[in-house]
């Protein structure tokens, strides 16, 4: 029987690769019995839906914007870019 | 907005409407990557040239935003790579530790068991419609070690495979999960000591 530490490892794993079914066993058979493992497990879930939101979310959200400096120069590069593509 | 148009005129859009849209976007995606304010806005350049160039390959399938972002993360992985070729993995000498040890001594007992339980995260659902919490979970994948947030980054927003990444950065698959297993411990932690330790409603009798 696994312990909670080997738990914790072998539920981040199974968020990276599949797991074999011999884990997949032994991961759930301990977190039928263990509360803190379930616990733990829950949060690692909700830390990658969070994540996967933030990416989403989070961005439209937060005030950080380009430079106008930055903005301006990339413009510049851009424009410079589309004129010699189209003299050629 | 681009995407309600018919493919044909969306392909017709200008590189500067798309600095215009999506710039903002573009740099704090990269921003979170990289961390470094002028590395970010030449990957946005980088993106809006390459993305100029290969604008015939854009099908108009997907949207916009997405295939720009699509082409960032290109740009933000050869930037990393990069970055690891010059400097390659130094503060991951540890990484490499024992089935046992694995730096989770204040969290485990020698026998392997939690030192403090889990917490009950009260409505976790809920958390995420606070403004405060996106700045809790930001702030906690700043602080951690920089190859850690790059790998978590790479691996949970950016949703590349461990494959993928072992690939790119030239680490193994059990260096990539060591480090990937520290960042979720130390993201929970921190989510558990700056959001949902502090909640008073939280385990109420
Ligand atoms: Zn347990």
């Amino acid at each position: 029987m696994l312990n909670c530490r080997q738990i914790s490892r072998l539920f981040s794993r199974s968020q990276d690769r599949p797991l074999t079914f011999k884990e997949k066993l032994s991961l759930r058979l301990h977190l039928m019995l263990c509360g803190a493992c379930r616990r733990f497990a829950g949060q690692l879930r909700f830390l990658r839906q969070a994540t996967v939101l933030m990416e989403t979310r989070a961005f439209t959200e937060e005030p950080v914007k380009l430079s106008e400096c930055a903005r301006e120069r990339i413009k510049r590069t851009l424009s410079s870019c589309g004129n010699n593509e189209s003299a050629v | 907005m681009p995407s309600s148009l018919p493919p044909d005129e969306r392909q017709a859009t200008a590189p500067e409407t798309w600095l215009d849209s999506y710039g903002d976007y573009l740099y704090r995606y990269a921003l979170l990557s990289v961390r470094d304010e002028t590395l970010a806005e030449d990957l946005v350049q980088e993106t809006l040239l390459a993305a100029f160039k290969g604008r015939q390959s854009f099908d108009g399938r997907a949207a916009e935003r997405t295939w720009l972002t699509g082409i960032l993360k290109h740009k933000i992985l050869d930037q990393l790579r990069r970055q690891y070729r010059e400097a390659p993995l130094q503060d991951d000498a540890g990484a490499e530790v024992e089935e046992e040890g694995y730096g989770m001594n204040d969290v485990f007992t020698d026998e392997g068991r939690w030192v403090s339980r889990p917490s009950a995260w009260n409505d976790p659902a809920k958390a995420t419609e606070n403004a405060y919490f996106w700045e809790a979970l930001h702030g906690c994948i700043e602080r951690l070690a920089p190859k850690q947030r790059q790998l978590f980054v790479l691996r949970e927003l950016h949703g590349n495979s461990n494959e993928e990444i072992c690939n790119e950065m030239g680490i193994s698959m059990t260096n990539a999960g060591v480090m990937l297993y520290r960042a979720r411990m130390s993201l929970r932690q921190c989510l558990e000591l700056n959001w949902f330790g502090q909640r008073p409603t939280q385990e109420k009798l």
